[in-house]
């Protein structure tokens, strides 16, 4: 059953998913984002890009919405009049103007997501399904030996189980 | 400038993004998804759908998260949920419960109707809001597509990845 498959069966490899080291620059990582999209479209659209210090061990994940507010401060402002009317943070500041250019030089480990959850290469995809919905995250670093060797999506794993509970769920013949 | 684009430039029309009536099951929610993320020709796979009322009104969305709890209630919970029960994202014990995920069970409750288990719309945009404003509303909402209405209609939605392409565009530029 599909169930059955291991992590490492559905993950995403990381020679192929985009990772750079802390010390890279906001404007780096987007570039390294964009080119990975170009490359792999069609096939996978990354969301993040994981960080390594000089050890070549993790120590955050970088998404689009990360570096989003990193590189636009104004996006961080969070007043209850901002919820009731976004329009207002848009009028507030130029949002996204010639100041975007400053804050790009800025290190991604600045604005980087420390690493909620991972899940083991050999464990099922039960178990990487459980640790995803409980920890609320769309993707989480699959290690091995203590490395990353990849990453792993909720959508992976959605695909390889709706083929079993579709399957299961099939009417039956009278 | 990539922020005078409004949101009706990167919107991705209702009809061709899924979306389904409330009285549809979870299953055929299952169903749709999937054969819309195996459809090669497909160059934005969909991560959920919308779902609207007898009056073509939205009411809420189906993600793989709703879909996967609607139909593995006990075990797929979020961590606020599954507190009560006094289980760990690391219980060993769970190990014995894997085999059980997806079991006969889910048959009965793929039947449910799409309005139990799906999650309520949290915001907005206007197809006419310039795309800094859908970002934000984004980012504030901690979501990667946002609907986008023609005053009471929905005509689309936007994607948080395609915003991000334009807006660190300029990021780029030497």
């Amino acid at each position: 059953m599909p169930y059955k498959k291991k992590v490492r069966e559905v993950m995403i490899s990381l020679k192929d998913y985009p990772h750079i080291p802390y010390w890279f620059s906001l404007r780096q990582a987007v570039a390294i984002v964009r080119e990975s999209a170009i490359k792999y479209a069609g096939v996978f659209e990354p969301r993040g890009v994981l960080v390594f210090n000089e050890k070549y061990e993790i120590v955050g994940l970088l998404t689009l919405r990360d570096i989003l507010k990193g590189l636009e401060p104004g996006f961080l402002k969070e007043s209850d009049l901002v919820k009731v009317e976004p329009e207002l943070a848009v009028v507030m500041g130029d949002l996204f103007g010639p100041g975007m250019k400053k804050q790009a030089e800025r290190p991604v480990s600045e604005v980087m997501e420390p690493i909620k959850v991972s899940v083991q290469a050999d464990d099922s995809l039960a178990k990487a399904l459980f640790l995803m919905i409980h920890e609320n995250v769309g993707m989480m670093p699959v290690m091995e030996a203590n490395r990353v060797v990849g990453m792993v999506r909720l959508m992976d794993l959605f695909l390889e189980v709706s083929q079993a509970i579709l399957e299961k769920t099939e009417p039956e013949m009278p | 400038m990539p922020t005078d684009l409004l949101v009706k430039d990167l919107m991705i029309p209702l009809t061709d993004y899924p979306h389904i009536p409330y009285w549809f099951s979870v299953r055929q929610a299952i169903s749709m998804l999937k054969a819309l993320a195996a459809d090669p020709g497909k160059k934005v796979v969909p991560y959920l759908v919308l779902v609207f009322d007898e009056k073509y009104q939205l009411l809420g969305y189906l993600g793989i998260r709703e879909m996967l709890q609607g139909i593995e209630p006990r075990f797929l919970k979020s961590k606020e949920k599954a507190h009560f029960m006094g289980l760990e994202p690391v219980d060993l014990t769970l190990g014995s419960l894997w085999q059980d995920l997806f079991s006969r069970r889910c048959q009965e409750e793929a039947k449910k109707p799409v309005k139990e288990v799906m999650a309520p719309i949290q915001a907005t945009i206007q197809a006419d809001d310039p795309i800094v404003k859908a970002a934000y509303a984004m980012l504030q909402t901690d979501s990667w597509i946002i609907p986008v209405m023609e005053g009471n209609k929905v005509v689309g939605i936007v994607r948080l990845v395609d915003i991000f392409k334009e807006l660190t565009t300029a990021v780029l530029e030497r």
